[in-house]
Protein backbone atom coordinates (compact mmCIF):
# COMPACT_ATOMS: atom_id res chain seq x y z
CA UNK A 1 0.00 0.00 0.00
CA UNK A 2 1.45 3.06 -1.29
CA UNK A 3 0.29 6.66 0.04
CA UNK A 4 -0.31 8.94 -2.27
CA UNK A 5 1.01 12.59 -1.42
CA UNK A 6 -0.46 15.45 -3.35
CA UNK A 7 -0.43 18.08 -1.06
CA UNK A 8 2.75 20.08 -1.58
CA UNK A 9 3.39 20.65 1.85
CA UNK A 10 2.82 16.74 2.77
CA UNK A 11 5.27 16.37 0.09
CA UNK A 12 7.84 18.30 1.37
CA UNK A 13 7.36 16.92 4.47
CA UNK A 14 7.84 13.30 3.41
CA UNK A 15 11.15 14.60 1.88
CA UNK A 16 12.00 15.82 5.25
CA UNK A 17 11.73 12.48 6.97
CA UNK A 18 13.43 10.60 4.41
CA UNK A 19 16.42 13.64 4.96
CA UNK A 20 16.20 12.11 8.78
CA UNK A 21 17.04 8.77 8.11
CA UNK A 22 19.72 9.16 5.41
CA UNK A 23 17.13 8.34 2.79
CA UNK A 24 16.97 11.46 0.35
CA UNK A 25 17.65 11.66 -3.14
CA UNK A 26 19.79 15.13 -4.05
CA UNK A 27 16.95 16.95 -5.23
CA UNK A 28 15.09 15.94 -1.84
CA UNK A 29 17.99 17.10 0.03
CA UNK A 30 18.20 19.92 -1.03
CA UNK A 31 14.36 20.91 -1.12
CA UNK A 32 14.29 20.79 2.83
CA UNK A 33 17.82 22.33 2.84
CA UNK A 34 15.60 25.63 1.20
CA UNK A 35 12.88 24.76 3.14
CA UNK A 36 14.88 25.06 6.28
CA UNK A 37 15.97 28.24 5.57
CA UNK A 38 12.28 30.07 4.81
CA UNK A 39 9.83 27.27 6.26
CA UNK A 40 8.81 27.61 10.05
CA UNK A 41 6.88 24.94 10.07
CA UNK A 42 9.34 22.52 8.30
CA UNK A 43 11.72 23.12 10.80
CA UNK A 44 9.37 22.66 13.47
CA UNK A 45 8.88 19.45 11.71
CA UNK A 46 12.23 18.56 11.41
CA UNK A 47 12.51 18.86 15.26
CA UNK A 48 9.50 16.81 15.80
CA UNK A 49 10.85 13.82 13.88
CA UNK A 50 14.12 13.84 15.63
CA UNK A 51 12.96 14.55 19.29
CA UNK A 52 10.54 11.54 18.22
CA UNK A 53 13.11 9.21 17.62
CA UNK A 54 14.98 10.00 20.20
CA UNK A 55 12.36 9.68 22.87
CA UNK A 56 11.71 6.20 21.19
CA UNK A 57 15.39 5.27 21.78
CA UNK A 58 15.62 6.32 25.57
CA UNK A 59 13.14 8.42 27.89
CA UNK A 60 15.80 10.40 29.09
CA UNK A 61 16.07 12.26 25.84
CA UNK A 62 12.61 13.68 26.26
CA UNK A 63 13.77 17.29 27.08
CA UNK A 64 11.14 20.18 26.76
CA UNK A 65 11.09 21.43 23.37
CA UNK A 66 11.28 24.91 25.01
CA UNK A 67 15.15 24.09 26.12
CA UNK A 68 15.79 22.67 22.60
CA UNK A 69 14.82 25.89 20.84
CA UNK A 70 16.59 28.30 23.20
CA UNK A 71 19.31 26.26 22.51
CA UNK A 72 19.22 26.44 18.59
CA UNK A 73 18.72 30.25 19.22
CA UNK A 74 21.54 30.55 21.09
CA UNK A 75 23.78 28.83 19.33
CA UNK A 76 22.36 30.80 15.96
CA UNK A 77 23.79 34.00 17.46
CA UNK A 78 27.67 32.37 17.94
CA UNK A 79 27.16 30.69 14.59
CA UNK A 80 26.33 34.49 13.06
CA UNK A 81 30.21 35.47 14.48
CA UNK A 82 31.49 32.38 12.96
CA UNK A 83 33.43 32.66 9.36
CA UNK A 84 31.60 30.37 6.72
CA UNK A 85 33.30 27.06 6.65
CA UNK A 86 34.05 25.89 3.15
CA UNK A 87 35.44 22.47 2.95
CA UNK A 88 38.61 23.37 -0.37
CA UNK A 89 37.36 21.38 -3.53
CA UNK A 90 38.66 18.22 -4.76
CA UNK A 91 40.30 17.96 -8.55
CA UNK A 92 41.58 15.55 -10.07
CA UNK A 93 44.55 17.60 -11.80
CA UNK A 94 45.34 18.72 -7.49
CA UNK A 95 47.50 16.02 -5.99
CA UNK A 96 46.73 16.14 -2.09
CA UNK A 97 49.59 17.80 -0.98
CA UNK A 98 49.27 20.37 -3.48
CA UNK A 99 45.90 21.28 -1.95
CA UNK A 100 47.39 21.20 1.47
CA UNK A 101 49.86 23.72 0.54
CA UNK A 102 47.17 25.97 -1.63
CA UNK A 103 45.32 25.90 1.57
CA UNK A 104 48.05 27.23 3.84
CA UNK A 105 48.50 30.24 1.22
CA UNK A 106 45.14 31.16 1.58
CA UNK A 107 45.26 31.32 5.16
CA UNK A 108 48.67 32.96 5.67
CA UNK A 109 47.24 36.79 5.19
CA UNK A 110 46.89 38.87 2.60
CA UNK A 111 50.76 39.81 2.09
CA UNK A 112 51.14 36.30 1.04
CA UNK A 113 48.40 36.11 -0.98
CA UNK A 114 49.18 39.20 -3.14
CA UNK A 115 52.96 38.07 -3.81
CA UNK A 116 51.37 33.70 -4.40
CA UNK A 117 49.81 34.81 -8.20
CA UNK A 118 52.96 37.09 -9.30
CA UNK A 119 55.31 34.43 -7.88
CA UNK A 120 53.05 31.77 -9.68
CA UNK A 121 53.77 33.18 -12.87
CA UNK A 122 56.99 34.14 -12.58
CA UNK A 123 57.83 30.39 -11.79
CA UNK A 124 56.19 29.92 -14.83
CA UNK A 125 57.90 32.09 -17.07
CA UNK A 126 61.15 30.50 -15.68
CA UNK A 127 59.98 26.82 -16.94
CA UNK A 128 58.78 28.04 -19.72
CA UNK A 129 62.23 29.89 -20.39
CA UNK A 130 63.81 26.78 -19.78
CA UNK A 131 61.79 24.34 -21.96
CA UNK A 132 62.51 26.86 -24.55
CA UNK A 133 65.98 26.62 -24.47
CA UNK A 134 66.29 22.66 -24.08
CA UNK A 135 63.45 22.30 -27.37
CA UNK A 136 65.29 25.22 -29.64
CA UNK A 137 69.48 24.56 -28.89
CA UNK A 138 69.07 20.80 -28.92
CA UNK A 139 72.04 18.90 -26.59
CA UNK A 140 73.69 21.32 -24.61
CA UNK A 141 77.11 21.15 -23.46
CA UNK A 142 77.79 18.49 -20.67
CA UNK A 143 78.60 21.49 -18.16
CA UNK A 144 75.47 23.06 -18.49
CA UNK A 145 73.15 20.63 -19.26
CA UNK A 146 72.66 19.20 -15.56
CA UNK A 147 72.25 22.24 -14.02
CA UNK A 148 69.34 23.52 -16.44
CA UNK A 149 67.81 20.11 -16.14
CA UNK A 150 67.75 20.53 -12.46
CA UNK A 151 66.64 24.19 -12.51
CA UNK A 152 63.72 23.25 -14.49
CA UNK A 153 62.64 19.97 -12.52
CA UNK A 154 62.79 22.41 -9.37
CA UNK A 155 61.07 25.31 -11.23
CA UNK A 156 58.08 22.66 -12.50
CA UNK A 157 57.98 21.69 -8.66
CA UNK A 158 57.97 24.93 -7.67
CA UNK A 159 55.29 25.82 -9.71
CA UNK A 160 52.74 22.51 -8.91
CA UNK A 161 52.94 23.63 -5.41
CA UNK A 162 51.65 27.43 -6.06
CA UNK A 163 49.82 27.16 -8.99
CA UNK A 164 49.64 24.08 -10.19
CA UNK A 165 47.59 24.94 -13.67
CA UNK A 166 50.23 27.15 -14.69
CA UNK A 167 53.07 24.45 -14.10
CA UNK A 168 50.72 21.40 -15.59
CA UNK A 169 50.46 23.52 -19.11
CA UNK A 170 53.58 24.20 -19.51
CA UNK A 171 55.00 21.04 -18.78
CA UNK A 172 52.37 19.30 -20.87
CA UNK A 173 52.78 21.30 -23.45
CA UNK A 174 55.99 20.44 -26.02
CA UNK A 175 55.54 22.80 -28.48
CA UNK A 176 56.34 26.12 -26.74
CA UNK A 177 54.68 29.59 -28.25
CA UNK A 178 57.99 31.57 -29.02
CA UNK A 179 57.97 35.05 -27.54
CA UNK A 180 60.75 37.42 -28.98
CA UNK A 181 61.77 39.18 -26.18
CA UNK A 182 61.94 36.37 -24.26
CA UNK A 183 64.31 34.71 -26.41
CA UNK A 184 66.43 37.42 -26.41
CA UNK A 185 66.60 37.53 -22.76
CA UNK A 186 67.22 34.06 -22.69
CA UNK A 187 69.38 33.72 -25.08
CA UNK A 188 71.53 36.69 -23.25
CA UNK A 189 71.35 34.55 -20.20
CA UNK A 190 72.44 31.22 -22.29
CA UNK A 191 75.31 33.09 -22.98
CA UNK A 192 76.35 35.03 -20.02
CA UNK A 193 76.03 31.41 -18.63
CA UNK A 194 78.65 29.57 -20.99
CA UNK A 195 80.94 32.51 -20.98
CA UNK A 196 81.25 32.54 -17.32
CA UNK A 197 81.27 28.52 -17.41
CA UNK A 198 84.15 28.91 -19.94
CA UNK A 199 86.12 31.58 -17.56
CA UNK A 200 86.39 29.29 -14.73
CA UNK A 201 86.26 26.03 -16.30
CA UNK A 202 87.61 24.37 -13.73
CA UNK A 203 85.35 25.28 -11.15
CA UNK A 204 82.81 24.03 -12.80
CA UNK A 205 83.74 21.39 -15.20
CA UNK A 206 83.10 17.50 -14.31
CA UNK A 207 85.82 15.22 -15.25
CA UNK A 208 85.76 11.17 -14.96
CA UNK A 209 88.41 9.85 -12.74
CA UNK A 210 89.66 6.42 -13.48
CA UNK A 211 90.69 4.29 -10.57
CA UNK A 212 94.37 4.44 -11.16
CA UNK A 213 94.09 8.03 -11.37
CA UNK A 214 94.10 9.59 -14.61
CA UNK B 1 21.00 -4.14 14.02
CA UNK B 2 22.03 -3.24 10.71
CA UNK B 3 25.25 -3.38 9.24
CA UNK B 4 27.30 -0.34 9.38
CA UNK B 5 25.82 1.80 6.03
CA UNK B 6 26.52 5.19 4.52
CA UNK B 7 26.06 8.00 7.24
CA UNK B 8 22.85 8.93 7.24
CA UNK B 9 23.89 12.75 7.76
CA UNK B 10 26.55 12.66 4.79
CA UNK B 11 24.08 14.82 2.62
CA UNK B 12 23.33 17.70 5.32
CA UNK B 13 27.35 17.39 6.42
CA UNK B 14 28.29 18.09 2.48
CA UNK B 15 25.80 20.92 2.71
CA UNK B 16 27.55 22.47 5.12
CA UNK B 17 30.98 22.29 3.99
CA UNK B 18 29.90 24.33 0.78
CA UNK B 19 28.80 27.09 3.04
CA UNK B 20 25.15 26.32 4.49
CA UNK B 21 25.19 27.33 8.26
CA UNK B 22 21.61 26.63 7.99
CA UNK B 23 22.23 23.04 7.18
CA UNK B 24 24.70 22.74 10.25
CA UNK B 25 21.26 23.84 12.04
CA UNK B 26 20.16 20.68 11.16
CA UNK B 27 22.47 18.82 12.84
CA UNK B 28 22.36 20.61 16.11
CA UNK B 29 18.49 20.04 16.31
CA UNK B 30 19.25 16.65 15.55
CA UNK B 31 22.34 15.78 17.87
CA UNK B 32 21.47 18.51 20.40
CA UNK B 33 19.69 16.28 22.96
CA UNK B 34 22.44 13.53 23.64
CA UNK B 35 25.01 15.19 23.86
CA UNK B 36 23.84 17.22 26.50
CA UNK B 37 23.12 14.10 27.83
CA UNK B 38 26.80 12.93 27.50
CA UNK B 39 28.17 16.07 28.64
CA UNK B 40 25.91 15.86 31.48
CA UNK B 41 27.04 12.67 32.95
CA UNK B 42 31.11 13.96 32.63
CA UNK B 43 30.53 17.20 34.61
CA UNK B 44 29.07 18.01 37.82
CA UNK B 45 28.10 21.17 37.34
CA UNK B 46 24.41 20.75 35.50
CA UNK B 47 24.96 24.60 34.68
CA UNK B 48 28.21 23.90 32.82
CA UNK B 49 25.83 21.91 30.03
CA UNK B 50 24.46 23.83 27.87
CA UNK B 51 27.55 26.20 27.64
CA UNK B 52 29.78 22.97 27.34
CA UNK B 53 27.68 22.07 24.41
CA UNK B 54 26.97 24.98 22.79
CA UNK B 55 31.23 25.08 22.50
CA UNK B 56 31.27 21.40 21.26
CA UNK B 57 29.31 22.47 18.55
CA UNK B 58 30.98 25.37 17.58
CA UNK B 59 34.34 23.61 17.84
CA UNK B 60 32.61 20.89 15.31
CA UNK B 61 31.45 23.55 12.92
CA UNK B 62 35.16 25.43 12.89
CA UNK B 63 36.82 21.34 12.15
CA UNK B 64 33.71 20.46 9.71
CA UNK B 65 36.09 21.08 6.46
CA UNK B 66 38.60 18.34 7.90
CA UNK B 67 36.16 15.82 8.87
CA UNK B 68 36.68 12.85 6.40
CA UNK B 69 33.77 10.94 6.82
CA UNK B 70 36.11 8.58 8.45
CA UNK B 71 33.74 7.42 10.81
CA UNK B 72 29.52 8.23 11.49
CA UNK B 73 29.38 12.18 11.92
CA UNK B 74 28.03 11.49 15.33
CA UNK B 75 30.79 9.32 16.38
CA UNK B 76 33.08 12.56 15.47
CA UNK B 77 31.34 14.73 17.23
CA UNK B 78 31.29 12.24 20.46
CA UNK B 79 34.27 12.52 20.22
CA UNK B 80 34.39 16.18 20.07
CA UNK B 81 31.77 16.60 22.96
CA UNK B 82 33.99 14.31 25.51
CA UNK B 83 37.12 16.31 24.66
CA UNK B 84 35.51 19.57 24.82
CA UNK B 85 33.89 19.05 28.44
CA UNK B 86 37.58 17.17 29.78
CA UNK B 87 39.14 20.73 29.15
CA UNK B 88 36.34 22.80 30.57
CA UNK B 89 37.15 20.41 33.57
CA UNK B 90 40.85 20.79 33.72
CA UNK B 91 40.27 24.43 32.96
CA UNK B 92 38.29 24.71 35.91
CA UNK B 93 40.16 22.66 37.73
CA UNK B 94 37.50 20.25 38.63
CA UNK B 95 37.25 16.61 38.42
CA UNK B 96 35.38 14.93 35.93
CA UNK B 97 32.58 12.63 37.23
CA UNK B 98 32.02 9.89 34.17
CA UNK B 99 29.96 7.09 34.70
CA UNK B 100 30.62 3.76 32.88
CA UNK B 101 28.22 4.03 30.79
CA UNK B 102 28.91 7.31 29.52
CA UNK B 103 33.09 5.52 28.76
CA UNK B 104 31.38 2.80 27.18
CA UNK B 105 29.15 4.68 24.70
CA UNK B 106 32.62 6.59 23.22
CA UNK B 107 32.89 4.01 20.64
CA UNK B 108 29.26 4.20 19.98
CA UNK B 109 28.47 5.35 16.21
CA UNK B 110 25.12 3.59 16.60
CA UNK B 111 22.49 6.46 16.66
CA UNK B 112 19.67 4.02 17.27
CA UNK B 113 20.72 1.92 20.42
CA UNK B 114 18.29 2.13 23.29
CA UNK B 115 20.14 2.44 26.44
CA UNK B 116 18.48 2.52 29.83
CA UNK B 117 20.29 4.83 31.87
CA UNK B 118 19.83 6.21 35.23
CA UNK B 119 18.72 10.06 35.03
CA UNK B 120 21.54 12.58 34.65
CA UNK B 121 22.19 14.98 37.81
CA UNK B 122 20.40 18.35 35.45
CA UNK B 123 17.10 16.27 35.75
CA UNK B 124 15.18 18.26 37.99
CA UNK B 125 11.57 17.20 39.59
CA UNK B 126 9.88 18.97 37.12
CA UNK B 127 12.00 18.26 34.23
CA UNK B 128 11.62 14.53 34.75
CA UNK B 129 8.09 14.85 35.29
CA UNK B 130 8.09 16.33 32.02
CA UNK B 131 9.82 13.70 30.69
CA UNK B 132 7.58 10.79 31.71
CA UNK B 133 4.76 13.11 30.51
CA UNK B 134 6.19 12.78 26.83
CA UNK B 135 7.85 9.74 26.91
CA UNK B 136 4.16 8.24 27.69
CA UNK B 137 2.54 10.22 25.01
CA UNK B 138 4.83 8.59 22.52
CA UNK B 139 4.44 5.23 23.53
CA UNK B 140 0.61 5.57 23.76
CA UNK B 141 0.97 7.39 20.46
CA UNK B 142 3.40 4.29 19.08
CA UNK B 143 0.61 1.86 20.54
CA UNK B 144 -2.31 3.82 18.83
CA UNK B 145 -0.71 3.43 15.35
CA UNK B 146 -1.61 0.69 12.74
CA UNK B 147 0.45 -2.74 12.74
CA UNK B 148 2.10 -1.77 9.68
CA UNK B 149 3.23 1.79 10.77
CA UNK B 150 3.89 0.95 14.18
CA UNK B 151 6.64 -1.74 12.47
CA UNK B 152 7.95 0.42 10.11
CA UNK B 153 8.50 3.43 12.91
CA UNK B 154 10.16 0.51 14.80
CA UNK B 155 12.19 -0.92 12.45
CA UNK B 156 13.93 2.22 11.59
CA UNK B 157 14.10 4.10 15.27
CA UNK B 158 14.88 1.07 17.45
CA UNK B 159 16.44 -1.58 14.93
CA UNK B 160 17.93 1.28 13.05
CA UNK B 161 17.64 -0.56 9.43
CA UNK B 162 17.58 1.16 6.47
CA UNK B 163 14.71 1.28 4.18
CA UNK B 164 15.58 -1.11 2.21
CA UNK B 165 16.25 -3.57 4.83
CA UNK B 166 12.64 -2.66 6.39
CA UNK B 167 11.04 -3.26 2.95
CA UNK B 168 12.63 -6.84 2.81
CA UNK B 169 11.50 -7.54 6.19
CA UNK B 170 7.97 -6.10 5.77
CA UNK B 171 7.56 -8.09 1.98
CA UNK B 172 6.50 -4.30 0.44
CA UNK B 173 7.81 -1.46 -1.88
CA UNK B 174 11.08 1.24 -0.67
CA UNK B 175 8.32 3.76 -1.46
CA UNK B 176 5.92 2.31 1.02
CA UNK B 177 8.25 2.05 3.79
CA UNK B 178 8.80 5.64 3.10
CA UNK B 179 5.43 6.39 3.46
CA UNK B 180 4.98 4.54 6.50
CA UNK B 181 7.60 5.91 8.08
CA UNK B 182 6.48 9.46 7.37
CA UNK B 183 2.60 8.98 8.29
CA UNK B 184 3.76 7.01 11.94
CA UNK B 185 5.98 10.18 12.34
CA UNK B 186 2.87 12.72 11.43
CA UNK B 187 1.10 10.81 14.10
CA UNK B 188 3.22 10.93 16.86
CA UNK B 189 4.18 14.33 16.29
CA UNK B 190 0.31 15.20 16.16
CA UNK B 191 -0.43 13.45 20.14
CA UNK B 192 2.58 15.50 21.10
CA UNK B 193 2.10 18.95 19.76
CA UNK B 194 -0.03 19.70 22.81
CA UNK B 195 3.46 19.23 24.72
CA UNK B 196 5.59 21.00 22.78
CA UNK B 197 3.68 24.27 24.27
CA UNK B 198 4.26 26.10 20.57
CA UNK B 199 2.45 26.68 17.94
CA UNK B 200 3.68 24.64 14.61
CA UNK B 201 6.46 26.83 13.63
CA UNK B 202 7.14 29.71 16.45
CA UNK B 203 10.23 30.63 17.00
CA UNK B 204 11.50 27.55 14.64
Amino acid sequence: MTHSVDDPNERRWLQLSALCDGEADTAEARASFEGWRDDAALRARWHSYQWIGDVMRSDDLASAAEHDQAFLLALRGRLAKEPVVLAPARTDSVVPAVASAGAQLAVAGGRRQRWGAPMAMAAGVMVTGALVVMSSSGPQPTVSAGPVALQVQTGAQTVAAVGPSVGASAVQVGDMLRNPELDRYLNAHRQFAQGSTLSVPGGVRQVAVTPDGQ
Amino acid sequence: MTAAGPDVDAALVERVKQGDVRAFEMLVVKYQRRIERLIGRMVRDVDLVPDIAQETFIRAYRALPQFRGDSAFYTWLYRIAVNTAKKALVDLKRDPLVTDAALAGSDDDDETSRRTLEPSDMATPEALLASKEIAATVNAAIEALSEDLRQAITLREIEGLSYEEIADVMNCPIGTVRSRIFRAREAIALRLRPLLDTRDGERW
